[in-house]
């Protein structure tokens, strides 16, 4: 098994994943215990790309480095903080603009409709998805938000992404998002048994940017990706709450199992999303 | 690639020149040349790529051999690999990335004659955005006149092996090869 490239990477970010999120349960700080999942996905880049791209990057993929790790610190310095509401939002609709802007940097010297259009697309969807991991991100257990919740829907979006990616000409950033997914599952294990809030603005950037850096390489640079099925995406940050609302009484379920049952909702539009590629990729899946 | 084509052509013009004894610009033929690569797939075989468009000049100087020139530019979205998802996952941004480097170059820069029909070309390859030298072995196989059009023409072979992540291509090493190894045939026309 280990000689599939994919299985190791998962393997070694799995390992990471426990190894970290046990070291920060020494501090109790939740602050600290944020940095686990973005440090996971730096490492996730890092196994499947099999280096630290040299400063300044040059190319695309180069460039989901630094933006995860830049949004990481950014995320740090908003968690040391006394009041961060006002730029965690600034945050939140500011930095896809920026990914947007310097990845499809080389082909906005000659913009077009259909590249205004995308761009737009993906610097809102950016907002809603950070947005929204932000929300949760500071909403308490019982308004169904949370650590536990939180790195669940992380974890449905790279899954979800994943498959898209690979239809859309990355199967890298299939194998980089399979590794993350299998890391933060290591660091959502942990969070479950000994919680420490370990999901605040350096998780949501740090994580979220590095997603939207690769969604958008995919989109703007390889320029193959399935929109339809990229646009499902967006589902994923509010089904779990949508669904907890529908279905999980607040007297009834509560505490750890319901950030549980609410993460395991969120990952629901997977089953869209890959019903979605199934139809519209028949032959290249056959 | 296109550095080691064009590497080849230089050492093929060179070697003309010096069969010709005399100086001479020639223009790659691209209907009568091939530039293609192979690199290891998971130890058992090895996969084939080409670049269907590209484009070089070669000036030689037969008297002064070092002083011969070639540039060579591949289009990088001509790749073709007789699998279509492969060839849009080649052409993405993890390898290729043809978006954002659309083109390959090859500038040789230093040409070293074996004998009468052979000899290496050392060149700067720029891929993905790095630039790196590049040594081909070159074997001129004809220089002469073409019979069908009446052009002074000259083709040669050329054989070279560089690494990927030397490039910053480094997605799957491992599972797939680092070694890229280079098959160039070339014809090229003297100019009029």
């Amino acid at each position: 098994m280990l000689e599939n490239p994919i299985a190791l990477a998962a393997l070694i970010c799995f390992m990471l994943g426990l190894a970290l999120s046990s070291v920060v349960r020494i501090f109790r700080c939740s602050t600290v215990a944020s940095t686990v999942l973005p440090i996971i996905f730096l490492a996730s880049y890092v196994v499947t790309y099999q280096q630290v791209p040299a400063f300044p990057p040059v190319g695309s993929t180069n460039k989901i480095f630094y933006i995860a790790l830049a949004a990481t610190v950014a995320g740090l310095v908003v968690d040391l903080l006394p009041r961060t509401a006002i730029y965690r939002r600034l945050l939140a609709v500011i930095t896809p603009l920026l990914i947007v802007g310097w990845i499809g940097y080389p082909r906005f010297a000659k913009p077009d409709i259909e590249l205004i259009a995308t761009a737009s697309g993906l610097w809102l969807g950016g907002i809603v998805l950070l947005w929204r991991l932000d929300t949760i991100a500071t909403a308490a257990p019982e308004h169904n938000g949370g650590s536990i919740v939180g790195t669940a829907m992380l974890m449905a979006l790279l899954l979800a992404f994943a498959p898209v990616a690979l239809l859309g000409g990355s199967s890298t950033s299939l194998m980089l998002c399979l590794a993350a997914v299998v890391g933060l599952a290591a660091a959502a294990l942990w969070e479950i048994f000994v919680p420490r809030g370990a999901f605040g603005a350096s998780a949501v950037l740090g994580v979220g940017c590095g997603l939207l850096a690769m969604i958008d390489t995919v989109t703007l640079i390889t320029r193959e990706v399935d929109l339809v099925a990229l646009a499902l995406l967006l589902l994923i940050p509010y089904a779990g709450q949508v669904s907890a609302r529908l279905l999980l009484p607040q007297n009834r379920v509560r505490g750890r199992g319901r950030q549980i049952l609410v993460g395991i909702f969120a990952a629901t539009p997977l089953l869209l999303v890959m019903a979605v590629l199934l139809l519209r990729h028949r032959e290249s899946i056959s | 690639m296109r550095q080691t084509l064009a590497s080849v052509s230089i050492a093929a013009a060179v070697l003309a020149g010096a069969t010709a004894g005399k100086a001479a610009d020639y223009t790659i033929d691209p209907t009568h040349s091939h530039i293609l690569f192979t690199i290891d797939h998971l130890g058992f075989a090895k996969m084939v790529g080409l670049f269907s468009d590209f484009s070089g000049n070669i000036s030689f100087d037969a008297n002064n051999v070092p002083a011969s020139k070639v540039n060579v530019t591949i289009k990088t979205d001509s790749l073709q690999t007789q699998f279509a998802p492969r060839d849009k996952d080649l052409k993405g941004a993890d390898w290729f990335n043809v978006t954002e480097f659309p083109e390959m170059t090859f500038v040789g820069t230093e040409f070293v004659k074996k004998d009468d029909h052979t000899g290496t070309l050392t060149g700067k390859l720029t891929l993905h955005g790095v630039t790196k030298p590049v040594t081909l072995n070159v074997v001129v196989n004809k220089v002469g006149q073409n019979p069908l059009d009446k052009i002074d023409s000259a083709g040669f072979s050329a054989r070279g092996t560089f690494k990927r992540s030397d490039f910053g291509m480094k997605t799957y090493l491992g599972a797939i090869g680092d070694d890229v190894d280079l098959v160039i045939e070339i014809e090229a026309k003297k100019k009029s």
